[in-house]
């Protein structure tokens, strides 16, 4: 009821555009897939629509999730996920409704969205933001959504309207900027509404920002107090040149301080998130419980159009016991043999097993519209058991501009583990293949629609610190995505 | 409710080939730490917003092409908004690639993508050309080698038109 009133509220708005200076914007993102395999079927669908009348911005969003039948926990459902009201003049702006929230880098608090991850913690509530040249304030209060909770009832059967949502907490941010080069802030986040008497959780951070010609540094000190334990938490962000040579040194510290299990914190992973496949699938999982660790990048424009860049990062838990250690190196350089080129290697360890990793990637014009780009990756990997095998991935891509893009992704792996259907080479080593065509196409600047046949290896995927396991696909899947 | 929402996409669809849109105004944090308001940039001259990420390949390749096309029109009032969408665990890299790779460009951070979502977002590179009177004239997603032509193009009709009227 409550859905269906929103929504006729929002088609009653739309005839008033014609007459009146009433702007609105509609984006859809539809994806679906036929699989062979009925486990990895899906549909979903986000639409949102927005008006705006003047500093007014009104708006809403409808989901249809038909997820894969267990990817990222998530269950089917049919719901209004986002609407708002909002008010915005110049740095001021005032939204109630839905919203995402980050304070300070995301140690106290960061709701976000992220599809890949189907990854949604927005805020029901009411939030206040000012941005000023000696000041920045950010004031909330709400409840955050919890998209990975699953239902009583499983996820094929269940049809969900609502969303679980944690108790209700007010936050904030106070930046002050007394000069340009420095900057100094502060974030609180208190539970208000509680069965019992005291309060569940609060939390709170300083942080000081320094803007240097060559240098600049952030850090960011948290605490935490939850019903059942208290947590620290610590960052340091730099950043250093000398010229065209630049620095990152990055440190964190976190203890006992993911909030709900990191569902509504998000503190910097400070390792590399990588460009190429294989290597981002080795990376770690985030446990801002129990993490410390750095980072140090140095990146230099080599030769003439040429650029390197090499990452070395350390994760230890808070016992000293190594979790993760990545070290990396990578080189591009344009203008190169008729084509733009870019070669990397890395070095990947965790607690399970190390990888070594080459990679490679050139692109070239065939005219002035048309280009081929092509991929390929190489990683080794020996686990804690000596187990050893490899996986390679190659990708072809012919691209017409504006138009289209038709690409060829393949991957073979000699890992016995996704060996169910395996040929046996020489020597008896299992070899898995995957292969797929995959078009994706411009359509009146307004759509892009990708159409992938063929076979997906079950893998993860991983964007800062989060990751999911998407199910293998054998079929077809199309995805539609469009902005008017 | 699936009928519904087609029907919605179709009706709007129709609709948005006749509507010129205002560029939503914004105010974000440069690389100094000062404040940019897009309103107050506003009415100069076209003006360019990319949003990339250090992450995206195709970001990069773009950023690439977008320097020779600043350094064409900039002298004719062109502007340049590269706003990275870098969240809180790879902003970091942003200022060392910018000097590195010697981007003459504003750079904005938008660190948990949302005056992203208020342009309608979903996947970086993000490309909005806005004329003087600050509707978006041009909106493109994605990057393929020679897209750029397309914004060349625009820019250099939005210019000419530009010096028509002011005869």
């Amino acid at each position: 009821m409550h859905t269906r009133l929103i929504l006729t509220a929002l088609l009653l708005l739309l005839p008033l555009t014609i007459f009146a200076q009433l702007e609105y914007t509609a984006t859809t993102q539809f994806e679906m897939a036929v699989a062979e395999k009925e486990e990895s079927e899906f549909l979903e669908n986000w639409t949102d629509l927005g008006f705006t009348y003047q500093n007014w911005r009104l708006g809403g969003r409808y989901e249809i999730h038909e997820p894969f039948a267990s990817f990222a926990q998530q269950v089917n459902r049919q719901l209004l996920s986002h609407y708002y009201l909002e008010y915005r003049q110049g740095g001021f702006s005032a939204r109630a409704g839905t919203f995402f929230s980050l304070l300070g880098r995301g140690l106290v608090l960061r709701t976000f969205e992220n599809r890949t991850l189907r990854w949604d913690s927005n805020i029901e509530g009411a939030k206040l933001d000012y941005r000023h040249k000696r000041l920045d304030v950010q004031v909330l209060y709400g409840k955050a959504r919890d998209t990975r909770e699953l239902d009583d009832n499983s996820a094929a059967s269940n049809r969900g309207t609502e969303t679980p949502r944690t108790p209700a907490f007010a936050a904030g941010e106070l930046k002050l900027k007394p000069v340009r080069l420095a900057h100094f802030g502060g974030t609180y986040l208190r539970q208000v509404e509680e069965s019992g008497d005291s309060v569940r959780f609060q939390r709170g951070s300083v942080y000081s920002e320094l803007f240097l010609n060559n240098v600049s540094i952030y850090g960011e000190f948290a605490r935490s107090e939850d019903i059942d334990r208290e947590g620290e938490a610590f960052f340091l962000s730099s950043n250093i040149s000398f010229d065209a040579l630049s620095l990152l040194i990055e440190y964190r510290n976190y203890d006992n301080f993911s909030f709900f299990g990191g569902k509504y914190n998000n503190p910097p992973t400070v390792y590399r998130e990588h460009l190429f496949t294989l290597m981002n699938r080795a990376q770690k999982i985030q446990d801002a419980n129990s993490e410390q660790g750095f980072m140090l990048e140095a990146a230099y424009p080599l030769l003439e159009d040429g650029y390197l860049l090499a990452n070395v990062s350390l994760t230890d838990d808070q016992a000293g016991d190594q979790l993760y250690q990545d070290i990396y190196l990578q080189f591009d350089k344009d203008e190169f043999a008729g084509g733009e080129w870019s070669l990397a290697a890395g070095r990947q360890e965790d607690v399970a097993a190390r990888s070594w990793n080459i990679a490679g990637s050139a692109s070239f014009d065939i005219s002035d519209q048309n280009s081929l780009k092509t991929t390929y990756e190489h990683q080794h990997t020996k686990d804690n058991f000596d187990r050893q095998y490899y996986t390679q991935l190659l990708t072809l891509g012919l691209s017409h501009s504006p138009g289209w893009t038709l690409s060829f992704l393949g991957e073979h792996s000699t890992d016995q583990f996704e060996a169910d259907d395996y040929e046996l080479g020489d020597g008896g080593i299992p070899h898995s293949f995957w292969g797929a065509l995959q078009l994706d196409v411009n359509l009146f600047e307004r759509f892009d629609l990708t159409v992938f046949g063929g076979s997906r290896r079950k893998g993860k995927v991983c964007i800062g610190g989060v990751c999911v396991v998407k199910p293998e696909l054998q079929g077809v899947e199309f995805t539609l995505i469009g902005r008017l | 409710m699936r009928f519904l929402t087609f029907i919605l996409i179709i009706g709007l669809t129709t609709f948005s080939m006749a509507q010129e849109k205002t560029a939503p105004d914004f105010t974000l944090p440069m690389l100094d730490g000062s404040n940019f308001q897009l309103s107050e940039n506003i009415g100069e001259g076209p003006v360019l917003i990319n949003f990339w990420a250090t992450w995206c390949i195709p970001c990069i390749a773009e950023m690439k092409q977008l320097k020779k096309i600043y350094k064409k029109y900039k002298d004719q009032g062109l502007q340049i908004l590269s706003i990275s969408i870098d969240d809180p665990k790879t902003v970091g890299r942003v200022k060392g690639m910018v000097k590195s790779k010697r981007y003459p460009f504003t750079i904005l951070l938008d660190t948990n993508s949302e005056v992203f979502n208020l342009y309608q977002g979903s996947n970086p590179p993000l490309s909005i050309l806005i004329d003087k009177e600050g509707k978006i004239v041009y909106n493109h997603t994605g990057y393929r080698k020679g897209d750029e032509k397309k914004v060349d193009k625009m820019i250099a009709e939005l210019l000419k038109n530009e010096k028509t009227i002011e005869k």
